[in-house]
Formats: structure tokens, sequence, C-alpha cells
């Protein structure tokens, strides 16, 4: 059993945190135009089930890694094969991260070029990742508050510039809203699939579980708040134009002689952002370490870190192909990788539950 | 702007030799040292092969690029605008 390093509170802080800083400055659930933020809180019960699913199997298996205990459970080839294509989904997750944050920080760094960026951005993950994951949980409690107080005060002085109308007319056209369900469902609510790796270094994870919802379901509400206050400040057309809808939302914002605060809230979206980059950093490198069935995964950080950076430049020459790849072909692959990963694992691990085999018997009687 | 890549892949790689390849060479963490070495390497192929525009590794977008027919499919049907 490998030991305990994260609180309940900082791994319910690191699935808020997820949340709000893989979305970013986007518009999730935006292929439903001005119902975005319907789909979005609707799209947030796939994710609650996947939570409520990696819960479950982790209860089934206390202290295991949803990728040790597939193999256990469905058997060496098939558990293998299985988490081979977790990891790719993974990893393909994780060079999207990079890349919109790169996008993002282009910005304001216009003319410093990205193979430059990369190395900037990965290099403090690596650093991040070797001193530890309590540093990551500590930071995680640390960002917290200071990203929910700036996040609700930016939708507070976006009030004055509401139009209520903008969300209008409701539930036109059932085909996009489903779509967008859909889209917001696999980004960013079903990437809490990565806390199925967390999971075990939980200290007193038998204790009111409750907690890691109520993590979750803070952050489904804010990001359906960020939606609302990005459709009626900017109106359903500009808002899907705008490649960062919340960045324009909040260059609207402003006082008399006190202008330009946007750059207030980047310092956050890019705090969370990393975080995010962090967590799904950390989650590769476990993940490797049980396909390969390493000793420690600290001697991967930088090879891996080299390679996000090179495979975001390779995969991702320019934002149009990435908007085309990331953005419309990727889900369908990771979306049903993040939803049935953990369904196949849980049916099975149910099913083996009631009929025991000899094998699995015997490896509870180990744990 | 693609040579800079050159200083990335140096200064990773001078990393990894310092602080990782040594410690695992000496506790004879062999298997440990070839899957690091191999990520390693494979980045470092995909870097140089970035760098010097010659494309003669197979692009990972391939992959992505198969589910193309299923997601333009999805999309008219959900008529989604891209």
């Amino acid at each position: 059993m490998p030991e305990k390093f994260l609180s309940r509170q900082q791994q319910a802080s690191m699935i808020f945190l997820l949340l709000i800083g893989s979305s970013l400055v986007f518009l999730t659930g935006s292929a439903a135009s001005q119902n975005a933020w319907l789909s979005t809180s609707i799209g947030s019960f796939f994710g609650l089930y996947v939570l409520y699913a990696i819960i479950s199997i982790h209860d089934l298996f206390p202290g295991q890694r949803i990728t040790q205990i597939s193999t256990h459970v469905l058997g060496s080839v098939p558990g293998t094969l299985l988490n081979g294509l977790f990891l790719l989904s993974v990893f393909a997750i994780l060079v999207t991260f990079l890349f919109d944050i790169i996008m993002m920080m282009e910005i304001i760094y216009p003319l410093v070029p990205r193979v430059v960026l990369y190395p900037l951005l990965v290099l403090p993950c690596c650093y991040c990742l070797y001193k530890g994951i309590t540093v990551l949980g500590r930071l995680g409690e640390l960002i917290l508050a200071i990203t929910m107080i700036i996040v609700l005060l930016g939708m507070l002085l976006s009030l004055p510039n509401m139009e209520i109308s903008n969300l209008q007319p409701f539930l036109a056209n059932w085909r996009p809203f489903i779509a967008g369900t859909l889209y917001a469902a696999d980004w960013p609510f079903d990437e809490v699939i990565i806390f199925a790796l967390f999971l075990p270094l939980v200290s007193d994870y038998r204790r009111n579980q409750n907690i890691y919802y109520y993590g979750y379901l803070i952050g489904a509400l804010l990001l359906t708040l960020i939606d609302v206050t990005i459709i009626t400040v900017l109106g359903e057309s500009q808002a899907n134009l705008s490649l960062f809808p919340l960045f324009e939302t909040s260059r609207l914002l402003g006082f008399e002689n006190f202008q330009r605060v946007e750059l207030l809230f980047f310092v956050i979206w890019l705090f969370t952002g990393l975080y995010t980059m962090v967590i799904y950093f950390q989650g590769l490198a476990f993940v490797i370490q049980d396909v390969f069935s390493l000793k420690s995964y600290k001697a991967l950080i930088l090879p891996l870190g080299l390679c996000i950076v090179v495979f975001t430049l390779y995969m991702f020459p320019n934002t149009v192909e990435y908007t085309l790849l990331g953005f419309s072909y990727l889900p369908v692959y990771t979306f049903p990788v993040n939803l049935f990963y953990p369904t196949i694992i849980l049916c099975v691990a149910k099913y083996r539950q009631k009929h025991p085999s000899q094998k699995l018997l015997s490896l509870r009687k180990a744990m | 702007m693609p040579p800079r890549l050159i200083y990335s892949l140096l200064l990773f790689s001078m990393l990894y030799g310092l602080l990782e390849a040594r410690p695992l060479f000496k506790t004879r963490a062999y298997k440990d040292l070839a899957v690091t070495s191999l990520i390693l390497i494979l980045a470092l192929s995909y870097g140089i092969d970035y760098m010097m525009g010659t494309q003669l590794l197979p692009n990972p977008n391939r992959l992505i690029i198969l589910f193309k027919p299923l997601s333009e499919a999805l999309n008219s049907f959900f008529q989604v605008n891209t």
C-alpha cells in the first residue's frame, strides 16, 4: 500500500481546480450556443458519474490505483490493453492543456516563440512534481480560495454589462443542445477520471467521502455561472466567434481610471491552468509507472516533460489545426475512454465481488 | 524558429543524465533506466525531426484523424457549427 500524502480537503480542492483550470478562458458546451450554460450543468452529471465510479472502485480495492486494479480485475492482457487506451487519452488531454495555456500566454507575450514558451511552462511543472504530491495538495489548498474570490469578483463586476435577453431563445433546437452537453461532459467534466490515480494517496479517505462530490459540484456550479456570464455579456454570436470568450468578457470590465483589469484575472487563469497540467502530468507518470511496473515515477518526469514539449509542437503546429483536432476529433476518442474505462472496471469488479476467484480472494487477504 | 528547440532538447537530456540516469545506473534499476531512456529517445527523435523539418517519423495526428469521419457525422447530425 502506498504512503498517504493528501488530505481529503486537498483532494477536494484538486477536483475543484481541475474543472476551473481545464476550462480556462473557454466557453464549455459552446456547441449549444446560448444554451451552453444548461449544457454545462447537465454535462456535469457525466463527470459526477465518473467520480462515483472511481470512488466505488477504490472502495472495493483500497490503496490501489485504477491502472493496478484493472489488471487484477480484468486479467493481465485486457487490463493492460485498457490501461494503454487510458494512457493515450491522458497524454492527449495533457498535450491539449499545454497548447491551451500557450495560446493564452501568447496574448501577453506575442513576440516570444512557442518553442521557448513550452519548456518555460513545462520545467516548473517538472519541478513541482519533483517536490512531491504533498506540495501539489498544499498548492491546491493555497490557490483554491484566491481562485474562488477572483472568479466570483469577475462575475460581480460583469453584472452591469449583462443582458439577460442574450440567453433566449431557450432550447429552440435540441440537437446542438445535446452536442453541447456531450462536449461539456467530455471537457472538462469527464477529466476527473484522473483522480482514480490519486485516491490511494488520500490519508483519511473513508471519512466523509461527500467532500469530493462537494468540490466537484462547486466547480460545476461555478462553470455554469461563468457560461451565463459570458453569454449574457458577449451574446451568443460574439461568444462563439471569440477564441477566448472569458478573456473578452473580462476586458469589458473597468472603471474610470482603472483599466486593463483582465490582467488580474489572467494571473489566476495561468495558475489554475498550470495546476491542472501538473495534475495530469502526475497522472501520466503514474500510469506509465504501472504499465511498465517501474519502481518510482520520479525518473519519468524529465523524459515525459520533453515528450510533452516536443509532441505539442509536432502535433499542433498552429491554432487552426489545434482547433480542428483538439476540439472536434479528439473528444470522439477521449469521451468514450474516460467514461467507459471506469465503467467496465466497476462492472467487472462488482461481478467478481459476487463471484470471487481464488486469485482475487488472495489479493483481498493481502490488502 | 525550430533550431531553438535544440536548447530544450539539450537541457532536458542533460538534466535527465545528471539527476536520473546516474542514480538509476548506480542502484542497478536497469528496467527503469531502459524505459525512461526509451521515452527520452522517442522525444529526442521527434524533436530532431521537427527541428530539421524532415517529417520522417509518423505523425501522431494520423491517429486522431482516424476519428474524423465519426466526428463529422456526429457534428452534422447534431447540427454543430465547426
